[in-house]
């Protein structure tokens, strides 16, 4: 994150508070991450939104950013107070919060499955409640889009596996609407991001697609689908976070995200057209990527809940290989906007960034099965 | 030769005149600012304004702003967005609550099940 944001240092744009915020973001993370009672987590699940909304306010780009995070708020918020009455009622029902005992299905009313499922999938998020996805990542500096789509994202999933455990006896009935939702809303999206023309926005709506598959699989509450959601959690983190800099190198020297703009880069930085190609092979499930494994196993996962899984997750494939195709095709190839302006071609520092974001992305595969089945 | 063509009226010849000539304006000041070395010289990037790219870009970024629900609008949320979820969920539902149905009530020998790890 402060490799991207290396202007700020250079502009000093309150460059020490920009630290903090990332510092401290990254302590609350390791704290939620880290928690093993339910408060305490939500505590932290909570104070994520501080920062992040400094960061998005503070050193975001356009007026549009006010908006954002005011979705990014009341969304956020409308959907984890309602959590905290959820874990409420699991101390009510067990008179523990802790993680680790709270094995059995202790709540007995439906009212605190919806309380506790839907802060997270708000924040996952689920298809009718991802509005604020895409005005957060764009309105957001490279720096809190990074963080938002590597890191923010999976702490709903996180928090679903966690809660998952003992909503079991709710879960057989009641999680074929959310797997509904996803499934549809992830084609749906698919077809979104056909027609975008702002790259980041792209980003952000194929972010959206490809959790969908992800709460699937949570949902189907198979263990084969606990471990593809782990890993495709982490697969995405690094591959949407990695084209969110690449976008945001382009913008850097180009002022721009729209793709009208944007197009023909191979002629202007061929370096750095084998990044976006293996970035966005990685992000279409090609192998040898971390998605693919995460792909495969949640699509196994979601066929042997329901065979009509397959129709469904057809159509995901084919228009996620066709937007991400059509993505790459039409930044990369072709001639390039004629009003660009001198630019630099590279820097080390770019180059490190988004090697640091491959590397893991298509090497861990070679250790699926150390990476896959932690759970 | 060219100003003695004698198939097209003088009005049409006036017109393709005119927008011939404010092309050559417009191309020669997109040279001129394209090919400003002082501009280039800094290594700032970025691009040559053009108010129509401008324009297009901003209509995208403020689509929901002018979005009115209207009878018709409304019929495409629901027919693409809540009947399809609704339908697909309740075939989901259908089809699993089958298949638990067949497995519990012993139709189906726990070995001819077609997946039987979780």
């Amino acid at each position: 994150m402060l490799l991207a944001r290396e202007s700020v240092f250079r502009s000093s744009y309150f460059s020490e508070f920009f630290l903090f915020m990332v510092l401290f973001l990254m302590i609350i993370l390791f704290c939620s991450f880290g928690s093993v009672d339910l408060f305490s987590f939500y505590l932290f699940f909570e104070g994520r939104l501080v920062p992040t909304l400094f960061l998005i306010l503070g050193w975001g780009y356009q007026p549009e950013r006010l908006q954002a995070g005011i979705y990014l708020i009341l969304y956020t918020l409308f959907a984890s107070l309602p959590l905290l009455v959820g874990v409420i009622g699991v101390y009510n029902s067990s008179g523990l919060l802790c993680f680790f005992f709270l094995s059995d299905p202790c709540l007995s009313r439906v009212f605190f499955y919806f309380c506790m499922v839907f802060a997270f999938l708000v924040r996952i998020p689920l298809f009718l409640v991802h509005l604020w996805l895409p005005k957060a990542h764009v309105e957001a500096p490279i720096s809190g889009s990074m963080i938002l789509a590597g890191v923010l994202l999976k702490l709903g999933g996180y928090g679903l596996i966690r809660v998952m455990v003992f909503l079991v006896n709710f879960s057989f009935n009641l999680n074929f609407f959310w797997i509904s939702i996803s499934l549809l809303g992830g084609f749906l999206v698919r077809l979104v991001c056909l027609r975008q023309t702002d790259l980041k926005s792209l980003v952000a709506y194929s972010s959206v697609a490809h959790i969908g598959i992800v709460v699937c699989g949570i949902m189907t509450v198979n263990y084969w689908g606990f471990c593809g959601s782990y890993v495709l959690m982490i697969a995405h983190g690094l591959c949407s976070s990695g084209l969110f800099c690449l976008v945001n190198i382009v913008y850097e020297r180009t002022g721009s995200r729209s793709l009208l703009v944007n197009r023909g880069l191979m002629c202007l930085i061929p370096r750095m057209s084998i990044w976006w190609f293996l970035l966005r092979s990685c992000n279409m499930a090609a192998p040898p990527s971390l998605n693919l494994l995460g792909e495969v196993v949640l699509f196994r996962s979601l066929v042997s809940w329901s065979w009509l899984t397959i129709l469904m997750l057809g159509g995901l494939s084919f228009f996620g290989a066709a937007y991400t195709l059509y993505i790459y095709s039409y930044s990369q190839h072709g001639s390039f906007y004629s009003g660009i302006y001198s630019c630099s071609i590279f820097y080390v520092r770019e180059f490190l960034l988004v090697f640091l974001h491959w590397f893991p992305l298509n090497l861990l595969i070679l250790f699926r099965d150390v990476v896959s089945f932690w759970l | 030769m060219a100003d003695k063509q004698l198939d097209v009226k003088p009005a049409e010849k006036r017109a393709v005149e005119a927008y011939s000539k404010r092309r050559v304006a417009l191309r020669e000041e997109y040279i001129k600012q394209i090919t400003n070395p002082h501009r280039h010289g800094t290594g700032e990037g970025g691009i040559l304004f053009d108010s129509g790219i401008q324009r297009f870009m901003s209509m995208r970024a403020t689509e929901y702003d002018h979005f009115k629900a209207t009878p018709k609008t409304s019929l495409y949320g629901l027919g693409f967005v809540v009947i399809p979820i609704i339908a697909y969920g309740y075939m989901l539902k259908s089809s699993r609550d089958a298949q638990e149905h067949k497995y519990r009530t012993g139709q189906v020998a726990y070995k001819d099940r077609r997946f039987k790890f979780v």
